[in-house]
């Protein structure tokens, strides 16, 4: 018994001498995580703060607290316009995107056909230049082609960029599913448009929910490519750009930081699903 | 189970199946021939076995018939109509898969339910419930394919290919990702299935022995092409080429030379190294010239000292034990004969243990009747079983 003690004393006694090293080196990661985080954070912070700002001409400075520009988001001129113009935008390009994307990124990976290689290549594209190029190269195609600028010209530019984007995500989705899956449904009698909706198309919603969630924040916060197609169509992004040079309204703020609580509840929200789900599938297993 | 029970069962997802005609079938990938000239009748109601290593056409043969793939030639028909050019979901045929393909996103109950739904069948909840009985997993029917075991996993697969009563039940290796213990059970269980639903079953599988326990017909590939076909007992006691000699089971195989014909005995005398060995005519692929002249392990027996062999035995050597296994029922001897090469005899453990030791001096005798003669041109050791594909 005692022989047993002193063995795990021993064991126990060795590692407090070198603790006190380690317990600093552990600290370096955390303190530069917290650092990282305080940086990324104060902007946001500091949106969020001055949403609440009883702002006069210029919300700058602070001049006391108020509820005032949360109640009446709409208050200043136009800044509920371009916000409804942003998500008008956001909503059609995602669909677009997404829909158009899919489809190549199913392509791509489930047939051969020629110029496969090509459009592989070309699909990192848009991903690769610079939005500056884009959008100038946009312009001056719908310049030479007079294509009024505007809700159109604005969409089809995001859908060009965002396409690039779904489908390098949905590749990788249709990519882990098993082939044999089509295969097994065909075998059991159904088309394969039925095949399709029942097998593929289930099994590649997580894969294209996270395609459209990331295509509309891109299109939604996009300010250059935007800025070169959209004439005196005004979005979100535009607006507050043009309004920095005379005091941003602090209602910009109020929807920002709506948009920034809505993303934050969407994350958890599916975190939140997502550990419901894998303890629901683990849950059984353990009875047997 | 009782009788009534199983009869019923087996008019639920109704007897009988349809048989299989594939005629001069080719599939070719390119410039590799995957299948070449293939022709094949599987009678309805029979397990049918097509055995081969891997990469011999089988699963491109079993792939042409569920309408995965087309053929580059030929036809195939089954129940008399010919499906040649239809596609998967409009054929009578259903898979169970290798990697089983359970459609993660569906419980056990609407993966079983697929087909059925897809052909608007009535009365699915009750044929899902038989189908989930059968295969003995009705109490899991809300599980997802994830939450369960590989053995369960493929019942599921199975199940969910029965209930729709297929005129043809195709199994893709559909043992091969289970451990040994649960494989030897499903074979069983595969077997108990297919007497009881009376269904036409297509087995592809690399294991000589699954195919042997479980099919009524087996029909063994090599390079796309059948080398012999017929029941287990047959192929394994009359192998035409040496590829089936060696991968069913085990052989002994020596070059020799035909020099005489018994014509009125109905023998052939087979020059091996100087030695005289008697092969039935019968049992002969050729009756002239080179020849290959084999016997099955357990046929043979090992003659000590001066012991005389038996009346009809043909006896070689001597030869030298180099290694003796024991395995309880029985014992392997490996003997040396010089010139010939390496025979591998089986002997029953009738006297307990073994008897003969390594290094001691032996001869081989085995039954003329037993023996088996091959076309001489083949290469020996065609079709012996790699280890690692062993299971």
């Amino acid at each position: 018994m005692t022989a047993v003690l002193d063995r795990v004393e021993a064991t126990t006694a060795a590692p407090p001498a070198r603790r006190p090293r380690r317990r600093l080196g552990d600290l370096i990661v955390p303190v530069f995580a917290a650092l990282a985080f305080v940086y990324l954070m104060v902007p946001v912070a500091y949106t969020v703060m001055f949403s609440f700002n009883d702002a006069g001409k210029t919300n700058l400075v602070w001049r006391g607290f108020t509820l005032d520009n949360w109640r009446n988001p709409c208050g200043a001129p136009q800044v509920c316009e371009a916000f409804a113009n942003s998500l008008q935008v956001g909503v059609v390009s995602t669909l677009v995107a997404t829909a158009l994307g899919t489809l190549v990124a199913i392509a791509l990976v489930r047939f051969r056909f020629r110029g496969r290689a090509l459009t592989n290549l070309l699909i990192f594209l848009p991903m690769s230049t610079p939005e500056v190029v884009l959008g100038a190269a946009l312009l001056a195609q719908f310049l030479t082609l007079r294509v009024p600028l505007g809700f159109g010209t604005v969409v089809a530019a995001h859908v060009l960029f965002c396409i690039s984007f779904v489908v390098v995500t949905v590749k990788a989705r249709v990519s882990s599913l098993d082939p044999a899956l089509e295969e097994a449904a065909a075998d059991l009698y159904a088309s394969p448009w039925q095949a399709f909706w029942r097998v593929t198309f289930p099994l590649l919603i997580p894969g294209i929910a996270a395609a459209a969630l990331l295509a509309f924040s891109l299109s939604f916060d996009d300010f250059i490519v935007t800025n070169f197609t959209s004439g005196s169509y005004t979005t979100f992004p535009k607006f507050v750009y043009v309004s920095a040079t005379r005091g941003i309204p602090p209602q910009a703020n109020v929807i920002s930081s709506f948009m920034f609580v809505l993303a934050l509840a969407i994350v958890v929200l599916v975190q939140v699903l997502g550990y419901a789900r894998s303890k629901r599938l683990r849950a059984p297993r353990t009875t047997q | 189970m009782t009788t009534t029970a199983s009869a019923s069962r087996a008019d639920a997802t109704g007897s009988g199946g349809a048989a299989l005609e594939i005629e001069r079938v080719t599939k070719a990938f390119g410039a590799f021939v995957a299948v070449d000239d293939l022709t094949l009748t599987v009678p309805s109601g029979s397990f049918f076995a097509l055995l081969g290593p891997s990469g011999c056409g089988k699963t491109t043969t079993l792939r042409m018939v569920a309408g995965l793939e087309q053929p580059s030639a030929g036809t195939i028909s089954i129940g008399g109509r010919d499906v040649t050019g239809t596609r998967a979901h409009q054929r009578p045929v259903n898979t169970v898969f290798q990697s089983y393909a359970l459609f993660p996103h569906l419980t056990v109950r609407e993966n079983v339910a697929f087909g059925l739904k897809r052909s608007r069948a009535s009365g699915i909840p009750g044929r899902v419930a038989d189908g989930l009985d059968l295969v003995e997993l009705g109490h899991l029917a809300d599980r997802k394919p994830g939450q369960l075991s590989g053995g369960q996993q493929q019942r599921v697969a199975l199940a969910r290919a029965l209930v729709n009563r297929p005129a043809l039940l195709l199994l893709d290796e559909p043992l091969g990702a289970l451990d040994l213990k649960l494989r030897r059970q499903m074979q069983l269980e595969l077997k108990r299935i297919q007497t009881e639903v009376g269904l036409t079953f297509v087995h592809v599988t690399h294991d000589q022995e699954e195919a042997m326990t479980m099919a009524d017909t087996v029909a063994v590939m090599n390079r796309g092409r059948i080398e012999q076909m017929g029941s287990p007992a047959e192929l394994y006691e009359l192998p035409r080429t040496s590829f089936v000699a060696n991968f069913l089971g085990q052989s002994n195989l020596v070059a020799g030379t035909v020099t005489e014909r018994l014509t009125k005995r109905g023998l052939l005398g087979v020059d091996v190294r100087g030695t005289r060995v008697l092969v039935p005519q019968a049992r002969a692929v050729r009756t002239e010239g080179a020849v290959l002249v084999g016997a099955r392990p357990e046929k043979m027996r090992l003659l000590v000292g001066d012991q005389a062999p038996g009346r009809g035995e043909n006896v070689l050597g001597p030869g030298v034990v180099t290694d003796v296994s024991f395995m309880g029922v029985s014992t392997q001897y490996q003997v040396e004969v010089a010139g010939l090469g390496t025979f591998g005899v089986f002997a029953q453990n009738l006297l307990g243990g073994a008897t003969v030791a390594v290094g001691s001096t032996v001869r081989l005798a085995w039954a003329v009747d037993f023996t088996f003669g091959l076309d001489g041109a083949q290469a020996r050791d065609e079709g012996t079983v790699d280890l690692d594909d062993e299971p």
